[in-house]
């Protein structure tokens, strides 16, 4: 590499919209959760749950999120599905800060929630925690988690922008 | 000139063609929010700082295709007005005159053929950068 | 068993083990300008690299060289040991081109420098860590003789006790059949250390 890079956490600033209007923004919340299209960022292991997303078992294009972009400049979800190590911290910060608004982040997996396995005294190339870079919308746990673990966090992520779910809770799966 | 509703009805679809392409353009100007800071304005190229030139030199072998567009593109033009006097024209000397200048239009075919710009040449030479 | 392609390597010391327990045919330890001429030779025979590893030792960083072979199961290990100080040895990278990021991975991780490698880059780690993760701190360094010529430690130099050298005949014996047994200057330690638990009551 020519120049080096400093890590720094991702700098964002959001101006809201020109047409601020409550229920016009409802609306085009509601078009936006269904149709958010996410940026293939599969750094590790995590990388494969997703790709078994996309495919035909567990099929994210019922959901709306079926155009994974690769450029973030197309997309609007940004699922860091891995381990993010030091060396790839500066490209996952410039990324997400490529993205054009509204763009949500997903932590997916232990690693990107907190570095996972690799959280211990001493750590020398991992990101413990892909939050301390980038502002974190769902986390994900698992390692990795199922495909339905996806699943699930985009219909919270679809909660949050919409405010309720809009899916089916699955049988014995009711948080009490 | 007359304007009729074959006019008007043009014209609305040319507006609908534009509104279609530009409106979610406008749309997002309005009701989308905007994100600022950072290295949003620096050109993509897969997370990392870009590097080299973002211009590439073309293989020279397309310029052959350049000259040949051009030479058919300027004969189909001529061909214009002959299609739109033939159906007037009278006589069998028309047709010759047609056929003269579609051999002419031929031959230069032949020769570009036998130069070779219709196959794919196996190796082309880029610039090393 | 020496492979005939490395007979005649001066100053070549064979690694006594049996393949059964490390997997290598032929275990050979050299002096870092040997090992080009080594490799060299290997890759005449139709031996490929598999792996270039390191360990940090007392005497030094060692650079492991693995080769093996397509035709039958053959693996040959060549060792080298760089100083602690200037940690150089060659580069095979010009005859395997495979070791291109064995050897980049090796100087990120130990900052062992390989002399004539093309771009040695951090491959793994960040291009300004000044750390090296896997160089140990100076008073964890196992000995590379009790670890890899597995020679048995002598209970005085094994440890820092000083009334060890005084410890009686009986230390010393165990210490030898711990160190014959298991091989491991650890084993001599803790057999030292009960020996000395033992023999400290009586005296």
């Amino acid at each position: 590499m020519a120049t080096q890079d400093i890590l720094r956490p991702a700098v964002t600033t959001l101006e809201p919209a020109l047409v601020n209007l409550a229920p016009v923004q409802k609306v085009v919340d509601l078009c936006r959760a269904m149709s958010l299209w996410p940026m293939t960022f599969g750094l590790a292991c995590c990388a494969i749950e997703m790709m078994a997303v996309g495919m035909a078992r567990f099929d994210i294009a019922r959901f709306g999120a079926e155009a994974f972009r690769p450029s973030p400049r197309q997309s609007d979800l940004m699922i860091v599905a891995g381990t993010v190590s030091k060396k790839m911290a500066p490209a996952v910060v410039r990324l997400y800060e490529q993205m054009p608004a509204p763009k949500y982040v997903m932590a997916f997996g232990n690693c990107a929630i907190s570095g996972g396995p690799f959280n211990f005294e001493g750590q020398y190339g991992i990101i413990e925690g892909v939050d301390q870079l980038i502002p974190v919308d769902v986390f994900v746990p698992g390692c990795p988690p199922r495909p339905e673990g996806l699943l699930e966090g985009l219909f919270m992520l679809q909660e949050k922008l919409t405010g309720r779910r809009w899916w089916p809770q699955p049988v014995g799966g009711e948080v009490a | 000139m007359v304007f009729t509703w074959l006019n008007l009805a043009i014209i609305v679809c040319l507006v609908m063609g534009v509104a279609f392409a530009g409106g979610p353009l406008v749309g997002s100007l309005f009701l989308a929010p905007k994100a600022r800071g950072g290295d949003i304005g620096m050109p993509y190229e897969c997370g990392i700082r870009p590097h080299g030139s973002s211009w590439m030199r073309f293989g020279i072998n397309f310029y052959f295709y350049a000259l040949l567009f051009l030479a058919f593109d300027v004969d189909v033009l001529y061909l214009f007005p002959v299609a739109a006097y033939y159906p007037v024209s009278e006589g069998l000397l028309p047709l010759f005159k047609v056929f003269l200048f579609l051999f002419a239009l031929a031959i230069g075919c032949l020769y570009f053929w036998k130069k070779g710009v219709f196959e794919w040449p196996r190796k082309i030479f880029l610039d090393q950068r | 068993m020496i492979p005939a392609c490395l007979a005649g390597l001066a100053h070549a010391r064979t690694v006594d083990s049996a393949t059964a327990r490390t997997g290598f045919t032929t275990n050979l330890a050299l002096e870092p300008a040997a090992v080009h001429d080594a490799a060299a030779a290997l890759y005449k025979a139709g031996y490929f690299l598999e792996c270039i590893s390191g360990a940090d030792f007392a005497e030094g960083f060692e650079v492991l060289y693995t080769f093996d072979r397509f035709e039958k199961p053959e693996r040959v290990a060549l060792r080298t040991l760089a100083p602690h100080d200037a940690p150089v040895v060659p580069t095979i990278a010009d005859i395997f081109h495979g070791a291109l990021w064995h050897e980049r991975e090796c100087f990120d991780f130990y900052g062992v420098r390989f002399e004539g490698h093309p771009s040695l880059l951090p491959l793994l780690l960040p291009d300004d860590m000044e750390l090296r993760p896997l160089v140990k701190a100076p008073e964890a360094r196992k000995s590379r003789e009790a670890i890899v010529f597995q020679t048995p430690a002598p209970p005085a130099a094994a440890d820092s006790a000083g009334e060890k050298a005084a410890a009686d005949p009986e230390a010393k014996a165990k210490a030898k059949a711990a160190a014959l047994a298991k091989a491991k200057a650890k084993a001599a330690k803790t057999a030292s250390e009960t020996a000395q638990a033992a023999g400290g009551d009586p005296a």
